[in-house]
């Protein structure tokens, strides 16, 4: 009787290449990956997404290329004056490290962002998400020329300095920010923080990077974009969320 | 791989218009070959690469690794692991228009980054 192969839970045709691209090697990081980009696809946003798990085991976990995962294309992020690649993610242990991550014009419109992260330090305890080279912007701006954004945490006003974000001490935070409508409004649930329109400001053409980093020390082990004009939803925020805690982002303990 | 460096960083300042020139001629006489992921590369600096620091990378200015730290002073730093040789020299003042700053010296020169409205 001859030997019938069946193999479970094949790996999905992207996953394996980014999973080769980047040099995965550790299994469940591998297992972790498929089961993400089987979730993204089953929510249809892998052509208008890009993201980059940060943790050692999801990803190169060595060197200074944070390789891209999505269908918008391969976008791989650098390591800029020595963020460390740890088990939860890179860690920032310095103001002057950081992630630079090439979002530009090429992708279409930046609408909504995802990251998960943690600021360890009770002083000047800022998460940045820099966009330009001199001009602080967030995302947001490369779509919609003159939007400074506001943001809102669980109904308060969490920082309003434009692209500033705070974070709760020592709490690793799942974050969608993104802009829900054209008019000025935010609306923060369910850490969902959303972008509105405030203090008008000339718009750049120079935008082509977005730097991650923070102000004392810190840890992020994923920062997702969607481009293309796709702008996520209430809905697809939570589920993205949830895909997230459930794969990516296992051992966490998001809640 | 560790053991050709220093395993703290430093940070050193100088002129920007002596930046090409000086590293190029240290290169020469203190460069190192240095991982980066796949690659090894001939350089100066390096950072650690993992958070348990059991390892180092290199850090490069041609491929923007690391990059400089613009000073109110309008020097420039860099802040990594050298070689121990050229730490060495670093130390002994050596390197004529290289000066070491403390972490807090870094600080004192930094621009404050701007807040948006």
């Amino acid at each position: 009787m001859p030997i019938q192969l069946i193999i479970r839970n094949p790996l999905d045709r992207d996953a394996r290449e980014y999973i080769q691209r980047a040099g995965v090697s550790n299994a469940a990081g591998r297992a972790q990956i498929n089961e993400f980009v089987r979730g993204i696809k089953g929510l249809g946003l892998w052509n208008s997404m890009v993201c980059w798990p940060l943790r050692s085991t999801q990803n190169a976990g060595t060197g200074t290329t944070a390789y891209s995962l999505g269908g918008l294309g391969t976008y791989n992020g650098t390591l800029v004056n020595g963020p460390t690649w740890g088990t939860d993610g890179i860690v920032f242990d310095t103001a002057i490290k950081r992630i630079s991550f090439p979002i530009n014009w090429g992708m279409g419109r930046v609408k909504s962002s995802v990251f998960e992260a943690s600021i360890s330090d009770t002083s000047g305890s800022n998460l940045r998400v820099i966009g330009g080279l001199t001009t602080p912007l967030f995302l947001n701006n490369v779509f919609a020329p003159g939007i400074w954004l506001t943001y809102a945490y669980d109904n308060a006003p969490m920082q309003s300095r434009g692209s500033f974000v705070q974070l709760p001490i020592n709490t690793n935070t799942l974050l969608t920010l993104g802009q829900v409508s054209s008019v000025r409004s935010e609306v923060s649930k369910d850490r969902n923080v959303y972008a509105g329109a405030n203090s008008p400001t000339p718009y750049s053409t120079n935008l082509t990077s977005v730097d991650f980093m923070t102000d004392t020390t810190g840890r992020a082990s994923f920062f997702l974009v969607t481009a293309d004009g796709v702008a996520l939803s209430q809905t697809e925020s939570n589920a993205l969320q949830n895909l997230y805690k459930q794969t990516l982002g296992t051992g966490l303990g998001l809640p | 791989m560790t053991t050709n460096f220093e395993p703290t960083e430093r940070i050193i300042a100088v002129s920007p218009q002596d930046v090409e020139t000086l590293f190029v001629d240290l290169l020469n006489v203190y460069g190192v070959e240095v991982q980066d992921g796949p690659r090894r590369i001939k350089t100066l600096g390096a950072h650690w690469d993992d958070a348990e620091k059991t390892r180092i990378r290199a850090a490069s200015l041609a491929d923007g690794t690391i990059t400089p730290i613009v000073l109110t002073d309008t020097r420039v730093a860099f802040r990594c692991l050298w070689p121990v040789a050229l730490a060495q020299a670093f130390e002994e003042g050596a390197i004529e228009g290289v000066e070491e700053l403390t972490p807090a010296q870094l600080a004192e020169l930094t621009p404050q980054p701007e807040a948006a409205e």
